[in-house]
């Protein structure tokens, strides 16, 4: 203390009562309004939900019209749920107030899936009439709804990249998911149409995050 | 209410009582209205911020963790107002630059009067960053750590930030004749 500047750093500056009488009466109709207020885990849940249930939707239909059966769902089973834990850590580091750890185990947690997705689909068991371009477009368009939920969730904080990395990632996954169900074509294909796709899902919900006008700053 | 802790007060809230916020606004409010005018130093702005932050702490109410500290939490939203607020100032000013073709720099009104006014804008010609920490760490008396936490950056970077907002507040001031 002693310098002009410590002293004024120190200072208490002069406040306005009835600014602060009108943000209490702005509060007090937000309180008014009787909105409900869900916590971030239910958030996080309902993230990863709105990709299961899609994805999960997509299956039963699959197997309704006999496009596949029980044991070709089988035995894509640990693919399929290392795609869901993908999505989950991915939600859960999306919408966790801190944990920024999270944010590390979600991508390294992608790349392995992405890399898995590869790896795992060897030669291609099926013949196709349509353009490669249909599934990077049905991947796409199967990620725009988690891809809402996740741009609705995050205007819930303060805009921060990271998280809205791992929301894209997490919405990502419903596409890839419903990529190993229906698409049969080879490993190639998965690395030039799907995962593209899956980057595209991410850098939508980047850019839908940072366009939208938060309703909350809180962290 | 008066013994209770901004901690239990924030529980019961979330809980359901909002006698509880007006309780935590009556405690918290002037020192919130203080850091934002000193972040942007602009009255209406600041109001509009004031608003803004315990508007956000109603809406995402269930994003506070309980166990942890209240007042933090709240700098913590007004910090990230503020830092949207002048990052939206700052574009819609770059963008009224180009149009008009002029500069709108602010250059330091040496023939001000009044030390406060040449301090306040010393304090403008900060980098955001660099603002922020100065009042967080020399005004709300955050440690280095608590600032490191609410910018995702380590505890030395956050030293470093106010370190070198506080000299370049110095040698501005020392220019001026302030100090």
């Amino acid at each position: 203390m002693g310098t002009p500047l410590d002293v004024w750093l120190a200072q208490t500056p002069a406040s306005d009562a009835a600014a602060r009488q009108r943000a209490l009466e702005a509060a007090r109709a937000e309180l008014a309004l009787g909105r409900p207020v869900h916590s971030w885990r239910a958030q996080a849940v309902g993230l990863f939900m709105a990709s299961v249930a899609l994805t999960a939707g997509v299956a039963g239909v699959l197997l309704g019209v006999g496009r596949m059966s029980g044991a070709g769902l089988a035995a894509r089973a640990p693919l399929l749920a290392l795609l869901w834990a993908c999505g989950a850590v991915c939600a859960w580091g999306a919408l966790a107030p801190r944990r920024r750890g999270l944010v590390g185990v979600g991508v390294v947690l992608t790349l392995g899936t992405a890399a898995t997705l590869v790896l795992a689909r060897g030669p291609g068991s099926g013949v196709t009439v349509l353009p490669s371009w249909v599934c990077t477009l049905g991947h796409v368009g199967l990620g725009l709804v988690p891809l809402g939920v996740a741009g609705a969730l995050l205007r819930g904080a303060a805009f921060r990249p990271s998280r809205a990395l791992l929301a894209g990632l997490s919405a990502g996954t419903t596409g890839a998911f419903v990529g190993e169900l229906a698409c049969t074509q080879d490993w190639r294909h998965v690395l030039l149409y799907h995962l593209p796709a899956w980057a595209l899902v991410t850098v939508g919900t980047l850019v839908l995050s940072r366009l939208l006008v938060p309703r909350s700053f809180a962290p | 209410m008066g013994n209770e802790t901004d901690e239990a007060l924030m529980e019961r809230f979330c809980d359901g009582d909002n006698t509880a916020f007006e309780a935590l606004f009556a405690r918290h409010a002037g020192r919130v209205q203080g850091f934002l005018g000193r972040m942007v130093r602009d009255e209406p702005l600041a109001e509009d911020l004031l608003q803004t932050t315990f508007l956000s702490v109603i809406r995402a109410r269930g994003r506070f963790e309980r166990g942890t500290r209240f007042a933090p939490w709240l700098l913590t939203i007004a910090a990230n107002a503020a830092r949207d607020a002048l990052r939206r100032r700052q574009h819609a000013e770059a963008a009224a630059q180009q149009r008009d073709g002029e500069s709108t720099s602010v250059e330091p009104r040496v023939g001000d009067p009044g030390m406060r006014k040449q301090l306040e804008d010393a304090l403008q010609q900060l980098p955001e960053d660099q603002r922020e920490a100065v009042l967080l760490n020399k005004v709300e008396g955050w440690s280095f750590e608590e600032i490191a936490s609410l910018r995702g950056i380590s505890a030395g970077a956050a030293r470093v930030r106010a370190h070198r907002g506080y000299e370049k507040l110095r040698r501005l001031l020392e220019a001026w004749g302030v100090e």
